[in-house]
């Protein structure tokens, strides 16, 4: 089973070997190939909207960067994992510029899903989904809306499980490995 | 307090001919009805420009209200938006924002609301974290319908939306929270059509396209082969 981790967290982040070190653990017992990406050190362009990747060449973004690695990836993973701290509610910017390329991975036409229109996956969807947020201190908005923006990406990306946990600076070393346990435990990775 | 100034944060990355420009274009004509100004800027254009992005912040200095205008980019703000908003937290404090008040108009090409609803959040969650005064936020679908032209050029298709608008400008000028006569048009926006038969006509008009061009929609470039898995 292939994973895709793409991390909008720097290095010098509390959580960073915390939540790496957990995440490899719980995945790697599970027969995945685990790719994990640090996206602070990519050259990432942010999406422009040219439309390229819909009606000019579809499936192939028009720009020439980190990405051409990073799509195969999106491209042939089951397990699809983001990370950030979180920004007004949604990811942080870092993970924002790669996220908002994803729509390479859909198809220009349109589907029913849930009762609402989306465009259909080009490839075999994420089956499972996880988003981790960072917040620095407990904030019930936020964290609400990181919930929904997490919700909205697991539709958006067919998921058939999602799961969203949200750690701040009153949780626990033992907590983070608890709930990274149980997050994975409750997508069912196989 | 007399609003004389707005300054408006374009989230669109497209240019110049977007359904983005095509409201912020409106507004600033509106709000030319109440001796108020409206200044835009695009926000791929200044959050990599410390020249531009002060200029902005100038601009915001002077100005009684911000607002947001923007496309959803997978279900949240584009990339651009996030990063000024993120660069405008640390380069302003609370005393900057004490004064002004906030709202956004969010659009998209889907006609559900919940595709609108996390990014009318997201500018409501950095108002209360900046410290603005928040008068609300609407959302419409059917973008690609208005494709960049002015919204009067239109017609029929954003009669509501107008007078959403046109309602909008009114609440901010006054310094409202938005009112339900805002909202009341901004619901009534897109018709009830059948979401299949959107999904059937939008499709027809992308397949054709498609022949017409040569191309195969459903490509998969990066589909790997069970080998290389």
């Amino acid at each position: 089973m292939n994973s895709l981790i793409l991390n909008g967290l720097t290095k010098e982040s509390p959580y960073y070997q915390k939540i790496k070190d957990n995440l490899i653990k719980q995945l790697a017992g599970k027969n995945n190939l685990i790719n994990w990406i640090d996206l602070i050190e990519k050259d990432i362009e942010y999406c422009n909207g040219c439309g390229y990747c819909n009606m000019k060449e579809p499936g192939i973004c028009a720009k020439n960067d980190d990405m051409k690695e990073i799509f195969p990836l999106m491209a042939n993973a089951e397990v699809l994992i983001f990370i950030s701290p979180i920004s007004f509610g949604c990811y942080n910017s870092q993970l924002k510029k790669a996220v908002d390329r994803y729509s390479v991975m859909g198809l220009p036409t349109y589907t029913v899903y849930k009762g609402e229109l989306h465009h259909p996956a080009r490839y075999n969807n994420p089956n499972y989904f996880m988003s981790i947020g960072i917040l620095d201190q407990s904030n019930k908005d936020m964290e609400q809306t990181f919930k929904l923006v997490s919700n909205r990406n697991a539709t958006c990306f067919f998921a058939d499980k999602h799961e969203t946990l949200i750690f701040n600076d009153s949780i626990q070393e033992n907590e983070i490995q608890n709930q990274i346990t149980n997050g994975i435990k409750y997508l069912g990775v196989k | 307090m007399k609003i004389k100034k707005v300054t408006a944060l374009l989230g669109s990355t497209r240019g110049q001919n977007t359904v983005t420009e095509s409201i912020a274009d409106y507004l600033k004509q509106e709000f030319k009805n109440y001796e108020t100004n409206l200044i835009k800027y695009r926000a791929h254009q200044i959050f990599q420009d410390d020249k531009v992005i002060n200029a902005f912040i100038e601009d915001l200095k002077d100005s009684e209200i911000f607002v947001i205008v923007s496309p959803v980019y997978v279900h949240s703000l584009p990339y651009p938006v996030i990063r000024v908003m993120e660069r405008l937290e640390g380069l302003t404090n609370k005393k900057f924002w004490k004064e002004k008040f906030m709202a956004a108009v969010i659009h998209n090409g889907y006609p559900k609301e919940i595709q609108r609803k996390s990014s009318k959040e997201i500018c409501h969650n950095f108002s209360k974290e900046i410290g603005s005064n928040w008068l609300g936020a609407i959302g419409f679908g059917g973008s690609p319908l208005i494709d960049g032209k002015p919204l009067e050029d239109v017609g029929w298709f954003t009669k509501n939306m107008r007078k959403s608008l046109d309602e909008f400008c009114k609440d901010i000028f006054n310094q409202n929270k938005l009112s339900s006569s805002t909202k009341k048009y901004e619901k009534k926006h897109f018709p009830p059509i059948p979401l299949f038969i959107l999904k059937f006509m939008m499709n027809i008009l992308n397949k054709k396209q498609a022949k017409e061009k040569g191309i195969d929609l459903y490509a998969k470039p990066y589909q790997k082969n069970e080998e290389e898995i």
